[in-house]
């Protein structure tokens, strides 16, 4: 492995990590670990040991990342050591993050109360434009970014070397021959990618408004439009390696972008929670009023005499489907379905 | 950001009252203090099911009597929009018999939270409270 990849998976598994360690932070006012729990509860000496505990089964889970990805580096084939960097490291944080979720709501629900009967909500019709924040330059301006790279590469295209470094093809093979497949093959995925998060900014209008709701759907949309933007950075800088050769990525310019990128996107909640938007203070005491036994784990919405099908997340940042609702599996098998047919497309395309 | 808040409806689940009557006394609560005005529109039915966590038959049926009731029009493209609605015309001699119907429906209202329990002193500042709300937004 080059010294590059070992700094960006180390640098994505403890970024991951940081996400993780702050997930609890940026649940609503009403629930402590996905259980409803009584106003002021998380300032407790009790809430603040259970919250410690999750946040030294975190970091012990992330440091563990780092620890197992410098010696597999080291000694591991190529092949195993980029599996093992890429795909088992970043994952330590999360399982361990979700373990460490699991265990504390356990500990929080013996002080579980009764959600309120009273349920109140807005009469007030949403509008697009009321929960997607940042004006239209700011949501085309990843777009631009890539196509302004790939008319980079159309106007270059004698200059690059045929056969091509190509990003996407580590780390079995490192070249293809000058084709538009290799050359655009990266700009063009990363904008499906950037359409697809864009896609998912509309179903802040399908979930259930909660106390709050406007204020936190922005929020949402403006963590996924930061995703959006360190994707296209990263899209735009990385596929003009065909053009560069591998040392345009893995120089120090390269590693500054991309793990640049990846940091500030990773902290870019943590920095929403920090600076407040993520509307917690003054947010309505009365949150998420479901009962706490339809959270399986705290983590899967399962309640029949609930007629939504999207509902926001106890933990974490987004929205889930309530598995309760026949919708809710069909939508899930067409996206699993979709992304089964577009790996299966890029593997034989590829 | 206005500091203006939207116009909010509450349902209790525990409640003797029925959710579709409550969703009615609420609506309608708000369409008399003028919360809601003339060419507002309301969420669709589902959309407002989905909210309150009720079945979406319970929010139709509360659209349809307010429709009844000429507060509503529920248009298959424009959905539910709060309409125009003239004052009712009411004789003296109505006016009388309506307010006397109303004095004593809070008289039975009263004496049936009193046999629930309830301080006639708490019941008193409950209508005082009402009263005064009513004087302070007129």
């Amino acid at each position: 492995m080059t010294l590059f990849d070992v700094l960006f998976a180390i640098a994505m598994t403890l970024a991951i990590g940081v996400l993780m360690l702050f997930t609890p932070a940026l649940s609503r006012g009403s629930t402590f670990f996905a259980v409803t729990v009584p106003e002021g509860f998380a300032g407790s000496p009790a809430a603040r040991d259970i919250h410690r505990r999750y946040l030294g089964i975190t970091a012990i889970a992330t440091l563990a990342g780092p620890i197992l990805i410098l010696p597999v580096s080291w000694w591991l084939s190529r092949d195993l050591a980029y599996g093992i960097a890429y795909g088992i490291g970043p994952l330590l944080p999360v399982v361990g993050g979700l373990a460490a979720f699991v265990h504390c709501r356990g500990m929080a629900l013996q002080y579980a109360r009764e959600p309120s009967a009273t349920r109140t909500v807005s009469l007030e019709r949403d509008r697009l434009v009321d929960i997607v924040p940042g004006r239209w330059w700011l949501h085309a301006g990843p777009y631009l970014l890539l196509l302004a790279a790939m008319g980079w590469l159309a106007l270059q295209w004698e200059s690059i070397p045929d056969p091509a470094f190509v990003p996407t093809r580590l780390p079995e093979g490192t070249t293809m021959a000058r084709a538009a497949f290799a050359v655009f093959g990266l700009p063009l995925t990363m904008a499906l990618t950037l359409a697809v998060c864009h896609a998912m900014m509309p179903l802040g209008l399908l979930i259930r408004r909660l106390p709050g709701h406007r204020q936190r759907v922005r929020s949402i949309n403006a963590f996924i439009l930061g995703v959006i933007w360190a994707m296209a950075v990263m899209g735009a800088y990385d596929s003009l390696a065909v053009l560069y050769g591998e040392r345009w990525i893995t120089g120090p310019v390269g590693l500054a972008v991309n793990i640049g990128s990846l940091v500030a996107v990773l902290l870019l909640p943590v920095w929403m929670l920090a600076t407040g938007r993520f509307a917690r203070p003054g947010e309505p005491a009365q949150g998420d009023r479901s009962p706490d036994s339809a959270w399986k784990l705290g983590l899967i919405y399962f309640n029949p005499d609930d007629p939504a099908v999207w509902v926001e997340k106890r933990f974490g940042v987004g929205f889930t489907l309530n598995f309760a609702r026949p919708a809710a599996w069909l939508l899930l098998t067409a996206i699993l379905a979709a992304t089964a047919a577009l790996v299966i497309w890029s593997l034989g395309a590829g | 950001m206005s500091n203006v808040q939207p116009p909010a409806l509450a349902v209790d689940v525990d409640s003797d009252v029925p959710i579709v009557q409550q969703i009615v006394n609420g609506l309608r609560r708000l369409l008399v203090g003028g919360e809601l005005s003339p060419g507002d529109a309301l969420p669709s039915s589902r959309a407002l099911a989905r909210d309150l966590g009720v079945h979406f038959n319970t929010v139709a049926q509360a659209y349809r009597t307010l429709e009844a009731e000429g507060w509503l029009a529920l248009k298959r493209r424009a959905g539910t929009v709060v309409l125009e609605r003239p004052a009712p015309e009411l004789d003296a001699r109505n006016a009388q018999l309506l307010a006397r119907q109303f004095s004593k429906e809070l008289r039975d209202l009263r004496a049936r939270y009193e046999a629930l329990g309830v301080e006639r002193r708490a019941l008193d500042a409950a209508i005082e409270a009402m009263i005064d709300d009513r004087r302070n937004s007129s």
